[in-house]
């Protein structure tokens, strides 16, 4: 497998680094329960550390660990290390998460290039079974739905084939119950994979817990992110809150509610519409608004601009985070 | 013939009494004696059975000697074609017991607990006697109490009544003070024995699978100085061990669930390496001291847990594996076992969570075995002299698990570092005069250089950089 840093920049995936200034954001909220500074960033930094920099900056973390496999480049993530407070250990994910002592806050994105597939699930519950009360556990994954191959054309077969292709992927335990092929095709990939994720966190708490009823040391959890997203493939970023039972009133004075925060099936869409810098300073000149944009505003802009109520109301949910790009000679 | 007779008698008498004290809209659910007589004793293996009365005098030992030092105490089997006979020297059954309790079906749930007790579900010394045969004798001698018990297991089907009035007589018990130690103890006989026991007495593999389960289930009493023999046969025991040396040392973890509480539930997990047999490696699963599951290779220990991507299915490569998990509770009724105490109960909640710790304690024995194992396939095929990691196992010694070193995660050697690319190997097979051809081709002589040489005329030609 071609290493994945060679493949992508991720500084320049417009929705990606919209996306890390938004956790930034939310993890902002976390200090109303807990210090921030108490927090320990661990995350998959590859050579451009990018969510690295953005945590450090925006936060104060100073105890952060890139996870990363491809030992044999070792200097070159060396090199690039952006902080001397950022410790790169080189394993597979599962091996460091097994290493990693739990006894402090975390803040952990796994933010996985590739789908939805049991390592990835296994990843998930070991972070589940051992993050300690106020951690907050994050996870990405491309939910672009499989393509069946071209010469499977009757569409009952195809969904025979998609049921069969995530099922290898996620394994029967965790499927969702009475789930068709049809319910995998193109966009509603996503919402099943969303499924699978919140069934994991729920049935490995279970275990974690032990014995039934809630005590002050039973752990709980609350979902707080969930995007949407593209940068050419479709993603998606799951979060939750972990916190005790004891530790309950703090993590409801975090109040990670409403704006980016949600705690359900609808995701939050981070997609920018294409806007040139002019029709960019001439939206902002009108924001923040509130959402959605009151249709009087949306008038006088679509007047003078001509772009459209949709793109509009997209811009201004996620303006205050979506990067402009232009050429700098360095 | 003479069964079916009696059930249809005793049919008879239930129908009588229905008529007589049940109201019309009651339901009858209580349970009939043949019910615990024929369908509990299918449950057990005869061997187990058997098992199930050492644990009485286990049970007994535990009352007399709370610190656990056992060394002095006897339990002897004997069985032939005509009697079975279970003598020992642990303390008896004190009367209050053997009148409220010991002989009930079921535990009642006021019962006194015997201090980590391995008896408890209140079916085994009934379940075995009527395994067995169809005549019993109890006669024990405790510090406080001493009584005799015959029971004629015909008879008593024929007394009629129902559960609340079923009961056994002592045929002479004394609540005095027994001064002389020695005799302090039970015997127990069982005569009028039943084909199925009969026949097994006789074999040669009975005794021995008895033999090997005793001193399985057992290992840790024995242990601690308990002799146990069969047919005047004593047993012995492999003690547990793990090899430990300052490169690999086990990992041990130990948990108490709800210190707080009254009967907290104790967990000791040891994991690590031992020598490679393939039937041996696993996890050993105890309660109250009781081996309760062994070498288990299945996914009731996490074997394959997660389609083998949380824990990998058990593999030869794994046999160096041991797993030693003890649970141990005051109260027996709160540990996770079955009732024939020949497995765990996966649904209970104690077990699920210390599946995972379990799981989690295992991963890094399990990743060191398979760096062991492609180190040792390395050398088989020649491209290494030695393999680091088998020789710091050939010298590490086996360790008593009481001895070892508490290491919170299993220690060991790292492989050495791979410079360069990580490589793989292809294997494949090709008709030998195709080989032939491509070798003159190539002009190269071996196998090796046709395999790589074209490996890198397809990369050159049909992928970009």
């Amino acid at each position: 497998m071609m290493a994945s840093f060679r493949e992508i920049n991720y500084a320049v995936r417009p929705a990606k680094s919209a996306e890390r200034k938004i956790m930034a954001e939310g993890y902002r909220r976390l200090e109303q329960g807990w210090p921030l500074s108490s927090y320990r960033y661990i995350g998959m930094g590859s050579i451009y550390f990018s969510d690295f920099l953005v945590f450090h900056q925006a936060l104060g973390i100073d105890r952060m660990v890139s996870i990363e496999r491809e030992i044999e480049h070792r200097k070159r993530f060396e090199f690039n290390r952006p902080y001397a407070c950022v410790d790169i250990i080189f394993d597979e994910v599962s091996n460091v998460l097994d290493s990693i002592e739990w006894d402090s806050r975390c803040l952990v994105w796994l933010d996985y290039d590739g789908k939805l597939e049991l390592s990835v699930i296994a990843d998930l519950r070991q972070l589940v079974q051992n993050a300690s009360s106020g951690s907050l556990i994050s996870i990405s994954v491309n939910v672009e739905a499989d393509r069946p191959p071209s010469n499977i054309i009757n569409v009952k077969e195809q969904d025979e084939w998609r049921l069969n292709e995530f099922e290898q992927k996620v394994g029967e335990n965790l499927l969702p119950v009475g789930l068709s092929g049809a319910d995998l095709r193109g966009k509603l990939y996503g919402k099943q994979c969303w499924e699978v994720l919140n069934s994991t966190v729920i049935d490995q708490l279970v275990k974690r817990n032990g014995r039934p009823g809630e005590r002050p040391d039973s752990i709980l959890s609350k979902q707080v992110f969930h995007f949407r997203y593209s940068d050419g493939v479709p993603m998606l970023t799951v979060g939750w809150l972990l916190y005790s039972s004891a530790d309950s009133p703090k993590a409801e004075q975090c109040n990670m509610t409403g704006g980016i925060f949600r705690s359900d099936s609808t995701p939050f869409s981070i997609e920018a519409p294409k806007l040139t810098p002019k029709e960019i300073r001439h939206l902002n000149a009108h924001l923040p608004s509130g959402l959605p944009v009151s249709r009087a505003t949306i008038k006088k802009i679509t007047l003078d601009t001509g772009i459209s109520e949709a793109d509009i109301q997209k811009f201004a949910a996620v303006y205050r985070h979506y990067p402009q790009y232009c050429e700098v000679a360095l | 013939m003479q069964l079916q007779a009696k059930l249809v008698n005793f049919g008879k008498i239930e129908v009588n009494n229905h008529n007589s004290t049940m109201s019309e809209n009651t339901i009858r659910a209580a349970p009939t004696k043949e019910f615990f007589i024929h369908m509990l004793t299918r449950d057990v293996l005869l061997s187990r059975a058997i098992i199930d009365l050492v644990d009485n005098s286990i049970d007994g030992a535990k009352r007399l000697r709370p610190q656990g030092d056992f060394t002095g105490l006897k339990v002897e089997i004997r069985f032939s074609d005509t009697e079975f006979s279970i003598i020992d020297n642990c303390g008896g059954i004190p009367i209050q017991i053997a009148r409220d309790y010991a002989f009930r079906f079921g535990r009642p749930r006021n019962a006194p607990s015997t201090t980590g007790s391995v008896g408890q579900f209140g079916v085994g010394m009934k379940r075995t006697f009527f395994k067995l045969g169809r005549f019993f004798k109890v006669e024990s001698v405790s510090e406080s109490s001493s009584f005799e018990m015959e029971v004629d297991v015909d008879e008593w089907l024929n007394q009629e009544g129902e559960t609340d009035s079923w009961h056994f007589e002592f045929k002479r018990y004394s609540e005095e003070p027994n001064i002389q130690g020695n005799d302090i103890g039970t015997k127990i006989l069982v005569t009028r024995l039943l084909d199925e026991p009969k026949q097994s007495f006789g074999l040669n593999g009975f005794v021995r699978s008895l033999l090997s389960g005793l001193a399985e289930s057992h290992a840790l009493v024995l242990e601690a100085g308990i002799q146990i023999s069969v047919n005047g046969v004593y047993l012995f025991h492999d003690p547990l061990e793990l090899l430990q040396s300052h490169e690999i040392k086990p990992a041990y973890k130990e948990k108490i669930f709800y210190p707080d509480e009254p009967n907290p539930i104790s967990v000791r997990i040891y994991a690590g390496i031992s020598q490679r047999v393939k039937e041996e490696g696993g996890w050993y699963i105890f309660c109250n001291g009781r081996m309760v599951i062994r070498a288990d290779q299945s996914n009731i220990t996490g074997w394959g847990e997660g389609e083998g991507v949380v824990m990998p299915k058990y593999h030869p490569d794994f046999a160096f594996f041991r797993g030693f998990v003890f649970f141990d509770c005051e109260d027996a009724s709160k540990l996770p076992w079955t009732t024939t105490k020949t497995g765990v109960d996966a649904d209970t909640w104690i077990y699920r969570t210390v599946r995972e710790e379990m799981i989690h304690t295992a991963k890094p024995v399990l990743k060191f075995l398979r760096e062991l194992a492609s180190e040792r396939a390395e050398v088989a095929a020649g491209h290494r002299s030695i393999s680091t990691l088998e020789r710091s196992i050939s010298k590490s010694p086996q360790c008593a698990i009481t001895k070892l070193q508490q290491n919170d995660t299993f220690i060991s050697p790292k492989p050495p570092t791979v410079t360069g690319p990580k490589l793989q190997r292809i294997q494949y097979s090709k008709p030998i005069d195709e080989i032939e051809k491509v070798k003159k081709h190539l002009n190269v002589t071996t196998l090796q250089d046709v395999g790589s040489r074209t490996f890198d005329y397809f990369c050159e030609s049909e992928l970009e950089e």
